[in-house]
């Protein structure tokens, strides 16, 4: 059995996990970062991309209003590349409470944001799309942040600084003594192998999955499940970020991000983690109750939708999921006799940072080692192979860079197989199995109208012919790359994303009979 | 100048994939006189194969040897389904017919008896299917022998690899190899394409070139495989020219789309429709279709400003699914605009597709479509005709799945067959 030993084992890649390893690494702590899927695989890649101006919690919890202002602000500065800064717009529609929508700027003057009233016309002509029933409307401080590259660029700096990332990589359990965990036994899922770790300090930051560790350790946590669907519109139908200007509540956020938008979410209990997927029926609901604030969201073409759990940290009395603390929760699990064993769940994208430095701060404690936070300071470096989940970044290389050994792999998107090749390259340096949708995840690959269609099989073609797929390999993993990309189709099949569905049906059942195989 | 011109016909057929221009050659062949409107685009997504029916029970995900037999076991199961409706002797005759069409219009086909033949696909799966293009059906004898085989790729080519093909298949045939090539004034090109590709090779002056650059790699070998890239109008001198200067058997599989031998086929069906005196009108909208009086329809056409009136005895319609715009779905329900024929489909949106896109038993909505009766008239809930001379063929009929029981030209084909059968008997 293969036997490592690091400082600190950190438990789930989403921006969490990943905030942490770079943290950590930044404080010169080398750790483990063990992933079951892959990067953002949970909630991490299953929101909005919604960097908070805290507008949104004025109201209700100043602080966490002025967290979100900070954290926003931190972010904006370090790391531009991942952020889209144009702002956003409040807006409230006939029906609306109007006591609520006379308060906001007292709200959010209260939590130190910044917020200007806007007049209808001006709104209407800043995003010509909004309700016609528009009764009021805010500017605040919104932006978008691309949550796969945020959270790609902190590891690959956290592995530049000695830190190791191993993906499909599932922790099965803990062996404990003397109030520690000793050894960790993770098992690679695609291999089927065991790993053992032995950690002096063990981080859980696998969200809606952080009890299910917890309690491998014998250390209680109680999560509630919030599930939440989002649809992404084949345009970009805003500027900026739209917020319905009310109590948050349902599909009511508006989100651009780069050639798209994002509109969501619902706000559905479930009790367990299995089979996490969009459904007919929540898609009905957000295309309702977005309309009201952008009524081409009925009518506008959509790509997909996807669904992530919000794991709530349980509180007494709770009535309504969005009363539940989305602040963060910090366990540190000596209180449950595992002395080396924190636990961090819940919180928001945009305060990733600072739950990153408040357990990295726990952390440090625990090794005895004195060593302050850096990520306030330390500007997120970007990568060669971090910089493709960027839409404008594939067309402006091949417009750009002429090479008559490249070819364009996606069409969609504009994605040619130099770039794939740093992307395969990248996932190769700690990973000899390079996946579609591990590829997927660090790219715009299936992103566009086609949604696999073309682009998944000419990229495992490229794996083959990269000595990196053998025998079936290329069909098995072909047909995981389109049943991951159905589960977000399937509810929103109607119109021109029907009529591809049927054609990548007819491709690759009708033709090439990939159905045939199991 | 008049802004207005009216054409009359026996028939019309408003669809131009493969039943639409089966229909349009049965029609035509029988001296009726046929106006046919479509987007023939499709054809560019055709494999060239024609299927009949590959697979059932849809649930076995297993090929059938013999579809003929499996036919019968289909009709009793299926009642509803197109074969259902027709006599297996018509089906064999239209087919004979259409292969026969073919073979005249130089593109020759094989069938293996009446089984199915397991031909290679781009991805190194097997398909199954009845009648197979010439060029593509050599594949299926070096599989068959697990002869000495080379495959070439081409430089440039994205959506045919040779090296995925051959690792999926070479546990099971040692004796095959692969080789890149570079096809001779491409070598500038990032990019080339099926089209490109076969549009040269059309060409003897660089077919001769090709095959010197072709030719060194013709070692210990029985079979030379490649993309379907051998030509679109002269194909058939270019396949028999390169077997004959490279002294191997040669074979074409298909790429994904672009598709060069979907774009032969309808090469040959435009170049017999033209010579039967059909009139085409491609890429053309339908305004509006209406039923006179004396049971004519008037058809209104958009002739970019220009407006065109078919006046119509009958009327096909094959227009197909929803790739093709012959049915088309909102957040509701699925409907079809020409006629507004009843849809019979699931009750709703949540039951149109199985949680898993692979799924065994294939997704409802394939299934859904025009319900007809046995002379392809579409019919009421109550089974009754909606038009004495209206029928509808092709994908866009219900009760089967062509994609998944690989039956697409036959259910074209046959129902062409039955429904112009039939108008022709009304006229």
């Amino acid at each position: 059995m293969n036997t490592l030993s690091t400082q600190v084992l950190i438990i789930g890649g989403g921006a969490t996990g990943t905030g942490i390893a770079r943290d950590l690494a930044l404080r010169g702590i080398k750790c483990i970062l063990a992933e079951q899927k892959d990067l953002n695989a949970g909630a991490s890649g299953a929101n909005h991309g919604l960097l908070h101006s805290g507008a949104r919690y004025a109201s209700d919890d100043a602080e966490t209003a002025s967290e979100c202002k900070e954290e926003g602000d931190i972010l904006k500065r370090l790391a531009p590349e991942c952020v889209d800064s144009k702002g956003g717009i409040f807006v409230a529609v006939e029906g609306d409470n109007e006591e609520y929508i006379a308060n906001f700027d007292s709200f959010c003057k209260r939590a130190g944001l910044p917020c200007r009233r806007l007049d209808i016309q001006e709104a209407r002509e800043m995003e010509p799309l909004l309700s016609p029933n528009m009764i009021a409307a805010y500017e605040t401080e919104d932006a978008s942040v691309d949550p796969f590259k945020l959270s790609a660029e902190n590891m690959h700096h956290a592995q530049d600084l000695g830190s190791t990332l191993l993906r499909h990589t599932q922790v099965v359990g803990f062996n404990k003594s003397n109030n520690r965990i000793q050894t960790a036994q993770l098992l690679d899922m695609r291999t089927g192998k065991t790993i053992l770790v032995e950690p002096e300090i063990v981080v859980n930051a696998s969200g809606a999955w952080a009890g299910i560790i917890a309690a491998q350790a014998a250390a209680p946590i109680e999560l509630l499940f919030s599930k939440g669907t989002l649809m992404i519109t084949a345009e970009r139908l805003t500027q900026r970020v739209i917020n319905r200007l009310r109590k948050a509540s349902d599909a009511d956020i508006l989100v651009p991000g780069g050639a798209v938008s994002v509109i969501g979410t619902t706000s559905i209990r479930i009790s367990t983690l299995d089979d996490i997927r969009p459904t007919v029926e929540e898609v009905n609901f957000i295309l309702e109750e977005g309309s009201q604030m952008v009524p081409s969201l009925k009518t506008t073409r959509y790509i997909r939708a996807y669904a992530g759990v919000r794991p709530l940290v349980k509180t007494k009395a709770v009535t309504d999921d969005r009363s539940v603390s989305r602040g963060f929760a910090l366990i540190d699990h000596s209180s449950d006799n595992v002395d080396n064993f924190v636990s961090i769940t819940g919180g928001k994208l945009t305060t990733f940072r600072l739950m990153a430095e408040k357990t990295s701060d726990m952390v440090c404690k625990k090794l005895n080692i004195k060593a302050p936070c850096k990520t306030k300071e330390v500007p997120l470096p970007t990568s060669h192979a971090g910089q493709w989940t960027e839409p404008a970044k594939g067309p402006k290389q091949w417009i750009m860079g002429y090479n008559p050994t490249d070819s364009l792999l996606c069409d969609c998107e504009m994605v040619s197989k130099i770039a794939f090749d740093h992307i395969i390259d990248a996932i190769k340096e700690q990973d000899p199995m390079p996946d579609l949708i591990g590829i997927g995840i660090r790219s715009r690959m299936g992103k566009g109208p086609c949604q696999g269609c073309f682009c998944s099989a000419r990229i495992a073609g490229r794996l083959y012919e990269r000595d990196m797929l053998h025998h079936d390999q290329g069909i098995q993993e072909i047909r995981a790359f389109l049943e991951e990309r159905w589960r977000g189709l399937r509810p929103i099949l109607i119109g021109e994303q029907l009529m591809q569905a049927e054609m990548t049906e007819a491709l690759y059942c009708g033709f090439m009979c990939l159905e045939f195989l199991k | 100048m008049s802004n207005t011109e009216t054409l009359n016909s026996d028939i019309t057929i408003i669809g131009s994939g493969m039943a639409g221009m089966t229909a349009a050659f049965f029609a035509a062949k029988r001296g009726l006189s046929t106006i046919q409107i479509g987007h023939p685009t499709c054809f560019s997504l055709y494999s060239g194969f024609l299927d009949l029916l590959g697979v059932f029970p849809t649930e076995t995900q297993k090929p059938v040897d013999d579809p003929w037999k499996a036919m019968d076991m289909l009709i009793q199961t299926v009642p509803k389904h197109p074969y259902a409706f027709i006599p297996k002797q018509d089906i064999r005759t239209a087919f004979d017919m259409m292969l026969s069409f073919f073979e005249s219009e130089g593109l020759s086909y094989v069938c293996h008896g009446d089984a199915n033949a397991q031909i290679i696909t781009p991805m190194g799966t097997l398909k199954p299917t009845y009648a197979i293009p010439i060029a593509a059906d050599n594949s299926y004898s070096a599989f068959q022998k697990k002869a000495p085989t080379l495959l070439l790729d081409v430089y440039g080519l994205k959506d045919f690899h040779a090296k995925q093909i051959f690792e999926v298949l070479r546990s099971t045939w040692p004796d095959l190899r692969i080789q890149h090539s570079v096809f001779p004034e491409t070598e500038h090109l990032r990019e080339v394409y099926p089209e490109h590709l076969a549009n040269l090779m059309d060409m003897p002056s660089y077919r001769e070139k090709w095959i010197s650059t072709v030719k060194p790699y013709i070692k210990n070998i029985d079979y030379l495989g490649l993309p379907s890239i051998l030509g679109i109008r002269n194909h058939h001198s270019v396949f028999s020219d390169i077997q004959a200067q490279l002294g191997v058997h040669v074979f074409e599989i298909p790429t994904r789309p672009i598709s060069i031998p979907g774009i032969r086929m309808r090469h040959c069906f435009e170049h017999r429709l033209s010579a039967l005196d059909v009139k085409q009108f491609f890429q053309q909208k339908v305004t509006q279709v209406s039923e006179e009086s004396n049971g004519n329809f008037l058809i209104k056409l958009d002739q970019s400003g220009k407006e065109l009136t078919i006046q119509t005895r009958t009327l096909i319609l094959a227009t197909g699914r929803f790739m093709s715009g012959g049915l088309r779905a909102d957040y509701q329900t699925i409907h079809e605009p020409v006629f507004h024929f009843p849809i019979c489909q699931p009750n709703n949106r949540n039951l149109w597709h199985e949680k898993a896109f692979f799924a065994s038993e294939g997704h409802a909505i394939n299934k859904a479509g025009i319900e007809v009766n046995r002379v392809f008239q579409p019919i009421s809930e109550s089974g009754k005709p909606i038009k004495e001379k209206v029928c509808a063929i092709g994908s866009i009929l219900a009760n089967h799945d062509w994609m998944r029981m690989k039956s697409g030209s036959g259910v074209s084909i046959a129902s062409a067959y039955a429904a112009v059968n039939f108008l022709a008997s009304k006229l």
